[in-house]
């Protein structure tokens, strides 16, 4: 796989692509539909396995969304579709990114075990910073960072973010601890070769 | 599966960025109501690079391009159009490619400026509709790969040259005539001869964007130069040709009928007055009998006298019976079944992972919504293969992080 820049134009624009990941019903749409500017491009289809006891529909390819930053940069947001028949998709959407938040959805005991799979998928496949957010999480106490840190195997520098994905606030706060992620990476460079 | 929507809600830039980070191949479709018609381009796409463009699909507009650059001979022609004709879903332009027909790096290069004019006059779409069709066929995919941010940006730096050149050369349906005594000595360059052959003072800009063959924004450019320079005229009011109206004038005193000053007939009624109107493949016939002659040998950019020469053009020029029939209908190719895309093998291999510890999730906190535990990047704990990793861009700098979070914070 070729490393792709994020998108040079030659006139001074610049995109930038953030990949959102996580199980299925995590709230991955939602998330960019709350900050998105532009309506999301969803491609949705309706659930007719054993998952739609949950939700009646499910993304099957990838949710797509915009912030404009300024008139020649633009944040791209790409969310992953949620069922594991469409893994092939993660790939694709990963390639150019800046980084990808690892969305679980708190309210679900067996959430947490999904997104596992999901980052070991992920870390495979990418060397770029992340965070995680968890959804429906009214808030984060010591023993809960640890608990959730001991399933992810995260190390004491991963971000992890309370978020209410409906809430634009809250999931600004994700998008800048992903960005500020990224600037500690600039700057401590050693790190990267760990 | 379809992508499809609607261009109030996704922006061209938008659409082609997906379809570029998703490394899609197919067609994308556009389609809005015209004035007259329903407009439909479509743009190829192979692994998320544009392959070629049309922003009329029921014209050849690149083997029009190609006519009217004098680079296919008559026999060529023919034998490629009775090919397209036969219906086997090939395009003229890889037809002519095929047969060896075109030189392989001019016809490159036109299929770029071909694309590029095209997404440029898609850009200009205020409102519509787009559907992507993955794995649809390119009929005229002649091994061109264009990034999708480089023809956005071409696109963008033309939409914003557009309103200067407009403000010369007002519209398609201004009339262009050659001013019959420049202030200067005149030289030009070989494509604005070429152009200059097209200006009867009859035609309008749009006449001569269909006869050249090349974009709208190329003849509107090279024209807005020759404004500039003096050397033509576009205007659209009634009798613009000054070398027409001032001898309408003078006839007035040899008592002839006074002649309108209206802008003459459309292209059709001249070229083929005991005719019906011709079809615009037949237009394009007539293209190249009209460029074939001047042209000559001269190299690209090379200045040329002109006055005689464009005398002797306004003399006018003979038609030619229609060579080209009509298509009826665009290319449709077969489609195909979409995520024809294999799961790569990490995916495949992906294990469930029951031996993970399992964990109960903290509802509340004092930290709240919004809080950041932890602010440093960090690496994956396994270590992977370097040849298959995405790293972040090296190229991604300070600079460029922090206008993000202003930016973000703003929001």
């Amino acid at each position: 796989m070729s490393t792709r820049s994020p998108g040079r134009r030659k006139h001074g624009g610049t995109s930038v692509k953030i990949v959102v990941t996580g199980p299925f019903s995590a709230g991955k749409t939602t998330l960019i539909r709350t900050i998105s500017e532009i309506t999301v491009l969803s491609t949705e289809k309706e659930i007719t396995d054993t998952t739609r006891s949950r939700k009646a529909e499910t993304t099957v390819a990838m949710d797509f969304g915009r912030i404009t930053i300024d008139r020649d940069l633009v944040l791209y947001l790409f969310g992953t579709p949620g069922q594991d028949r469409f893994d092939f998709m993660w790939e694709i959407l990963g390639e150019g990114m800046l980084g990808y938040i690892l969305l679980v959805d708190s309210s679900r005991p067996d959430g947490l075990e999904e997104a596992a799979g999901i980052l070991a998928a992920f870390r495979k496949m990418a060397r770029v910073p992340f965070v995680v957010a968890l959804n429906r999480c009214a808030g984060l106490d010591p023993d809960g960072e640890s608990s959730v840190r001991a399933v992810l195997e995260l190390e004491d520098a991963v971000p992890v973010v309370p978020c209410d994905a409906t809430d634009r606030e809250s999931v600004k706060a994700v998008l800048l601890a992903l960005l500020y992620s990224v600037v500690d990476q600039l700057e401590q460079p050693e790190a990267a070769s760990v | 599966m379809r992508l499809e929507g609607t261009l109030d809600a996704f922006s061209l830039p938008d659409i082609f960025q997906l379809l570029s980070y998703t490394k899609k191949t197919g067609a994308l479709h556009l389609r809005r109501q015209g004035e007259a018609a329903e407009a439909h381009g479509v743009v190829h796409l192979r692994d998320g690079a544009v392959t070629s463009a049309r922003s009329d699909v029921r014209r050849q507009a690149l083997a029009r391009r190609l006519v009217g650059a004098g680079l296919v001979d008559d026999d060529a022609l023919e034998e490629a159009v009775s090919v397209v004709a036969s219906g086997e879903g090939v395009g003229l332009a890889k037809v002519l490619s095929d047969l060896g027909a075109v030189d392989d790096n001019e016809l490159r290069g036109a299929a770029v400026e071909h694309a590029n004019d095209a997404v440029f006059e898609l850009l200009r779409w205020p409102d519509g509709a787009f559907s992507f069709v993955v794995d649809e066929a390119d009929p005229d995919d002649l091994g061109v790969t264009l990034a999708v941010d480089d023809i956005v940006a071409e696109g963008r730096r033309r939409l914003d040259h557009w309103p200067t050149l407009t403000a010369t050369v007002p519209s398609t349906r201004a009339v262009v005539s050659v001013a019959p005594a420049p202030e200067a000595e005149p030289t030009l360059t070989r494509d604005e001869w070429a152009l200059l052959s097209l200006i009867d003072g009859r035609r309008s800009v749009g006449d001569i964007v269909e006869l050249s063959g090349r974009g709208e924004y190329a003849v509107v450019a090279a024209l807005a130069a020759l404004v500039e320079r003096g050397l033509v005229s576009a205007t659209e009011v009634a009798g613009a040709d000054p070398l027409a109206r001032r001898q309408a004038l003078l006839g007035q005193l040899e008592g002839a009928p006074a002649p309108t000053l209206a802008p003459g007939p459309a292209l059709a009624e001249v070229t083929a007055p005991q005719q019906a109107p011709p079809t615009p493949s037949q237009r394009s016939m007539h293209v190249a009998v009209v460029r074939e002659e001047p042209i000559g040998d001269q190299p690209i950019g090379a200045a040329v006298p002109v006055v005689e020469e464009v005398a002797a053009r306004l003399a006018g020029v003979p038609a030619r019976p229609a060579a080209i029939p009509e298509r009826p209908e665009p290319f449709t190719p077969t489609r195909q079944p979409d995520h024809a895309e294999e799961a790569p093998s990490y995916a495949r291999a992906l294990s469930p992972l029951g031996a993970s510890p399992s964990a109960h999730l903290p509802t509340a906190t004092a930290a709240g919504v919004g809080a950041v535990h932890g602010s440093a990047a960090m690496q994956p704990v396994a270590a992977p293969e370097p040849s298959s990793l995405i790293e972040r861009d090296p190229s991604v700098n300070k600079s460029l992080l922090l206008r993000l979070i202003a930016g973000v914070r703003g929001l």
